[in-house]
C-alpha cells in the first residue's frame, strides 16, 4: 500500500502528460520514424498505467530510458520493437504486452512532446532550493521529468528514499552515496509538513 | 599480475631462481602457499630436464630443429598444424606425415587463428598455428580475441636468419615483430638456438595453459630449423599439465555459510565451468537450493538455456529473483555488482578478474570445478535434507512459473512474425530447433540480436553446444572458428552464424579451407543488410545522424550481396531464402547435403530491428562521378 501511495503523484503526472499528448497527437504532424504507420488509438489510462509499471519493470533495467525518449513511433512500430525487446530477453510478461505498447504509443508516439518538460533550465529549476543534493537532482532526475513535479510533492525520508530507488530502478543513474543525499534534501525541503 | 607470475616461473623454469625464491615471490603477490605448491608442482613437470623425477623418459631424437618440432607437437597429442601462405617454415613442413599429422591451409592469417582458437575451445587440446612474419599484423585481430577468451594455444611465425638479416631493415625484415603481440600473449619468446627448440615448445605449452590460459607467441629463424640437432622429446599431454588451485577449507565453509543463509541468491556462471567439465556438477548445486542461474559472458553455453532454473542474464535489478541479497560468480568476468546491500563472492582461476569491477567481493582463487564441488559438500555438513528440500521446492515453484510466462511471451512473438517477410529472427531459430540434431554445435558470430534465433534453441554441454561468440567480439571470427570446431568434433553438425556484417570482414575466402578439407558446415548468413548493433547503439546518442534520419555508416544494402554466389565460387552449394515458407525445405536441403560430406550456405533475408531501422539511406558518393568532375 505504501508503494502505490508513494506512486499517486507519479501517476497522476503521466494521466495529465498523457492527456496533453494525446491532444498534441491528433494536431501534429508525425515524426520521423512513423511512415504509413497508424497513430495510437485512445489508450485507457489504467491500461497506460499498467504499462508504464512494466516498463519500469522489465526495459529500463537494460538499457535505461534515454533511447526510448527520443523516439516517436506508431502503436505499430512500438509493437514491433517490444516484440523484438521479447525475444532479446526483456522479461516483459504476457498480460503485460498490449498495456507496454500501449503506454509507449501514448507517451512516445508521433508528434508527442517529451515529458521532460520543465526540465533543466526551466522555470522550475531556479524554484528548487540550495542544498547538497541541488545539483544531483538537476543531473539526474531533470533528465526524465519536470522540475515542478517534486515542488508539488511531499514525503517523509522514508516515502523519497522509496520514491528515488523507483526512480533507480526505473534507470535513473544515481549512486547509492548520491542517493542517500538526494533523500536527505528532499526530506528536508519536500518533507511532509 | 598475471604477466608477473609468468615472469616468475619463466625464471624458476630457466633456473635463474631456486624453489624457494619462486615459493616466496608467488606468496608474495598474494596467494597461498597451497597455491604456490600446486604452480611448483605443475611447473616441475616443464619437462625440461632428463634428471626431472615425475615424468615419463624422453626419447632422443636426431634431425632437423623443425623436425623436432613436429617430433614434440606429435607427442603432445597434436593432430594438425595450421598454416597460412610463407617461406622459411618448409623444414617443418618437409617433417609433416600426413599419415600421423595434417596441415590445414587456411588462406589469411586472421582467419587461420580463430581457426586455431575454434578447435581449442571444442577439443580443450592445444591449437598450432605458423604463418608468415609478415602476417604478423593480420592475425592480431583473432589474437586478441583468443586472449580474451583465455584460450590456450601457440601462434608461431617465421622471421629473419640469424645469420646475415636482421636490424637492416631489410626484405620483410622489421624488428621486434613479436612486440605487437604480447599484450594478447601469456609469454612472446623468439627461438636464438636449434637444439633448445623442442624445449622452447613445450615451455610454451606449459605458459599456455598455465590458469586462466591464453595465447603464446614464438618465432623460428629459418637457419635454425633447419640445423641438425639431437634432443630428448617428451610424451605429454598439454591439458593435463593445468594446475589446479583449491580453496582453502575456511574460505568454501564461509561461502557455503552466506549461501544458505542468503534469502534470495544468484549464481553467474562462466567458461571456468564448461573447461572444468562441471557442467553437471553446477546443476546440481543450482538446483539443490533451487538458485537461480544467470550467464555470465558468453563463450560457451555453461548452464542448460532451457533449464527452470536459467534466467539469461544478470542485472542488480533483474525482475527475478527480486531483492537479491547474494551473487556467487563461477567462472565468469566480473560483471555488474549485487544490489545495495548485496554480497558478492566471486571464484575463479584468474587472479587478474576477481573483483575487477567489484572489489569488495569476497574472493575464491581457485579451479571452479573444485569450488563447485566443495561448496556442494559443505552445503550438506551445514543444512538438513529436510531444509534442503524445502528451500529446493519453494524457490523452484517460483522460477518455473516466471520462466513459463516468459515463454508465454516469447511464443507470443513467435505466432506474431511467424510469416514476416523478411524472415522473423525468431521463425529462423524456431525452424533450426526443429531440424538439428540434439547435440548439434552452434557457432554464433552475430550481435544483440543473437538472442531473437540461439534462445529458441536449447542449449547445454549435453545438448546443442554453443561455442562463441569470442568475448573479444573483435569481427572476422566466427566462419574460421566454425571450421576449428568441425575439425575437433567431425562427427556432429557444426553450423556457424554469421551477420552480413560479420561475414565480410575478411571470411569469405575461408571458404576455400572449408570447401578443400570437405568441412560439411551449415554456414547461416543471417542477411539484414546493415550493422545493426553498431547502428542501434550510435543512434542511441540522438545526433545528427539520428535527427535526420541520415546516418552514414551501418547500411550494407547497397550494392545487394547474394552470398550464394561467394559460395558458388569455392563450389559450396548455398540457398537465398525470402520467403518463410521455404525456410523449412531450405534448412532440409542444407542438411541432406552436410550428411552427404559438404558444406551448405544459407542466406536469409531477415528483419533490421532498433533505430533508423527503416532506413535504407546512404550517401550517394560517387568516385567515378568525382573523376569526371575532375576532368570536367
Amino acid at each position: 500500500m505504501q508503494t502505490m501511495g508513494v506512486l499517486r503523484p507519479w501517476a497522476s503526472f503521466i494521466c495529465m502528460m498523457l492527456a496533453f499528448l494525446l491532444a498534441a497527437t491528433q494536431y501534429v504532424g508525425t515524426g520521423r520514424g512513423s511512415p504509413g504507420g497508424t497513430v495510437a488509438p485512445f489508450a485507457e489510462p489504467l491500461q497506460v498505467e499498467e504499462g508504464r509499471e512494466a516498463f519500469g519493470q522489465a526495459c529500463v533495467q537494460c538499457h535505461g530510458m534515454g533511447r526510448t525518449q527520443i523516439q516517436r513511433k506508431t502503436a505499430d512500430r512500438w509493437r514491433d520493437t517490444v516484440y523484438s525487446m521479447i525475444s532479446r530477453g526483456a522479461p516483459v510478461m504476457p498480460d503485460e504486452i498490449e498495456p507496454l505498447i500501449d503506454y509507449l504509443a501514448a507517451t512516445y508516439g508521433p508528434g508527442a512532446t517529451p515529458p521532460a518538460v520543465g526540465g533543466a533550465g526551466s522555470q522550475g529549476e531556479s524554484a528548487l532550493p540550495d542544498g547538497p543534493g541541488r545539483a544531483i537532482f538537476v543531473g539526474n532526475c531533470a533528465a526524465c521529468h519536470s522540475m515542478e513535479l517534486p515542488l508539488n510533492m511531499r514525503q517523509s525520508e522514508a516515502e523519497w528514499n522509496a520514491t528515488i530507488s523507483q526512480m533507480v530502478t526505473y534507470g535513473a543513474q544515481i549512486t547509492p552515496q548520491d542517493q542517500e543525499i538526494l533523500v536527505k534534501y528532499a526530506a528536508k525541503h519536500f518533507g511532509r509538513r | 599480475m598475471k604477466k608477473a607470475i609468468y615472469q616468475t616461473l619463466d625464471n624458476y623454469l630457466s633456473k635463474k631462481t631456486s624453489r624457494r625464491d619462486f615459493i616466496q615471490a608467488v606468496t608474495a603477490m598474494g596467494f597461498t602457499s597451497m597455491a604456490a605448491e600446486s604452480l611448483l608442482a605443475s611447473a616441475q613437470l616443464d619437462f625440461g630436464s632428463a634428471d626431472e623425477p615425475g615424468h615419463s623418459q624422453p626419447r632422443m631424437v636426431e634431425g632437423s630443429a623443425g623436425s623436432l618440432i613436429v617430433e614434440q607437437l606429435k607427442a603432445a597429442g597434436v593432430k594438425y598444424i595450421f598454416h597460412t601462405n610463407t617461406s622459411g617454415l618448409e623444414s617443418i613442413t618437409d617433417a609433416v606425415d600426413t599419415n600421423e599429422m595434417q596441415v590445414i591451409m587456411i588462406t589469411h592469417e586472421g582467419q587461420a587463428v580463430s581457426a586455431v582458437e575454434g578447435y581449442a575451445l571444442a577439443s580443450g587440446q592445444l591449437g598450432f598455428f605458423m604463418g608468415s612474419k609478415v602476417g604478423v599484423g593480420n592475425s592480431i585481430s583473432n589474437l586478441y580475441n583468443a586472449w580474451k577468451d583465455r584460450t590456450p594455444m601457440i601462434v608461431s611465425y617465421g622471421r629473419s636468419t640469424l645469420k646475415g638479416q636482421g636490424g637492416q631493415d631489410g626484405f620483410e625484415e622489421w624488428d621486434d615483430h613479436l612486440k605487437p603481440t604480447e599484450p594478447f600473449a601469456a609469454w612472446s619468446w623468439s627461438c636464438v638456438d636449434a637444439e633448445s627448440m623442442p624445449k622452447t615448445l613445450r615451455r610454451a605449452m606449459k605458459f599456455a595453459f598455465t590458469p586462466p590460459g591464453a595465447p603464446v607467441t614464438l618465432d623460428f629463424p629459418p637457419d635454425l630449423l633447419r640445423t641438425k640437432v639431437r634432443a630428448p622429446i617428451y610424451k605429454i599431454d598439454p591439458s593435463r599439465i593445468r594446475p589446479v588451485f583449491r580453496a582453502g577449507k575456511d574460505r568454501i565453509e564461509k561461502a557455503a555459510e552466506l549461501l544458505a543463509q542468503a534469502k534470495s541468491p544468484v549464481f553467474i556462471v562462466g567458461p571456468e565451468i564448461t573447461r572444468g567439465e562441471a557442467n553437471g556438477a553446477m546443476v546440481a548445486l543450482a538446483e539443490k537450493l533451487g538458485v537461480p542461474v544467470c550467464q555470465g559472458e558468453g563463450l560457451y553455453s555453461d548452464f542448460p538455456t532451457h533449464h527452470p532454473l536459467f534466467m539469461e542474464r544478470y542485472s542488480p535489478r533483474m525482475r527475478f529473483p527480486k531483492n537479491v541479497d547474494l551473487v556467487i560468480n563461477l567462472g565468469a568476468k566480473d560483471v555488474a555488482g549485487p544490489p545495495q546491500g548485496g554480497r558478492l563472492i566471486h571464484a575463479s582461476n584468474d587472479a587478474d578478474i576477481i573483483g575487477r569491477r567489484n572489489p569488495s567481493a569476497f574472493p575464491i582463487h581457485a579451479h571452479v570445478s573444485t569450488v563447485i564441488a566443495d561448496l556442494t559438500d559443505a552445503l550438506d555438513g551445514i543444512l538438513t535434507k529436510d531444509r534442503m528440500s524445502r528451500i529446493q521446492s519453494e524457490r523452484l515453484a517460483q522460477a518455473q512459473a516466471y520462466s513459463q510466462k516468459l515463454r508465454k511471451s516469447r511464443e507470443i512473438t513467435l505466432r506474431a512474425r511467424f510469416d514476416d517477410s523478411p524472415l522473423a529472427w525468431e521463425r529462423v531459430g524456431y525452424e533450426l530447433e526443429k531440424a538439428l540434431d540434439k547435440n548439434a554445435v552452434l557457432v554464433p558470430e552475430i550481435g544483440s540480436q543473437s538472442p531473437k534465433v540461439l534462445s529458441a534453441l536449447s542449449q547445454g554441454k549435453e545438448e546443442k553446444w554453443r561455442i562463441g561468440r569470442t568475448v573479444g567480439s573483435a569481427l572476422g571470427w566466427g566462419v574460421g572458428a566454425a571450421l576449428g570446431v568441425q575439425l575437433a568434433l567431425p562427427d556432429r553438425q557444426v553450423v556457424a552464424f554469421q551477420g552480413d556484417g560479420g561475414f565480410m570482414f575478411g571470411q569469405g575466402e575461408t571458404l576455400w579451407s572449408i570447401a578443400r578439407y570437405e568441412a560439411p558446415i551449415l554456414i547461416v548468413v543471417m542477411n539484414n543488410h546493415s550493422y545493426n548493433e553498431t547502428r542501434n547503439r550510435n543512434m542511441s546518442a540522438n545526433g545528427r545522424q539520428f535527427q535526420t534520419g541520415k546516418e552514414l555508416t551501418s547500411y550494407l544494402g547497397d550494392p545487394d550481396i547474394d552470398f550464394t554466389k561467394i559460395a558458388e565460387a569455392f563450389g559450396i552449394a548455398g540457398q537465398k531464402v525470402f520467403d518463410p515458407a521455404d525456410l523449412g525445405p531450405a534448412i532440409q536441403r542444407a542438411l541432406k547435403t552436410m550428411r552427404d560430406g559438404k558444406p551448405f550456405l544459407l542466406d536469409l533475408e531477415v528483419a533490421r530491428d532498433g533505430m533508423l531501422s527503416e532506413s535504407n539511406w546512404h550517401s550517394p558518393f560517387s568516385i567515378a562521378q568525382l573523376g569526371r568532375k575532375m576532368r570536367g
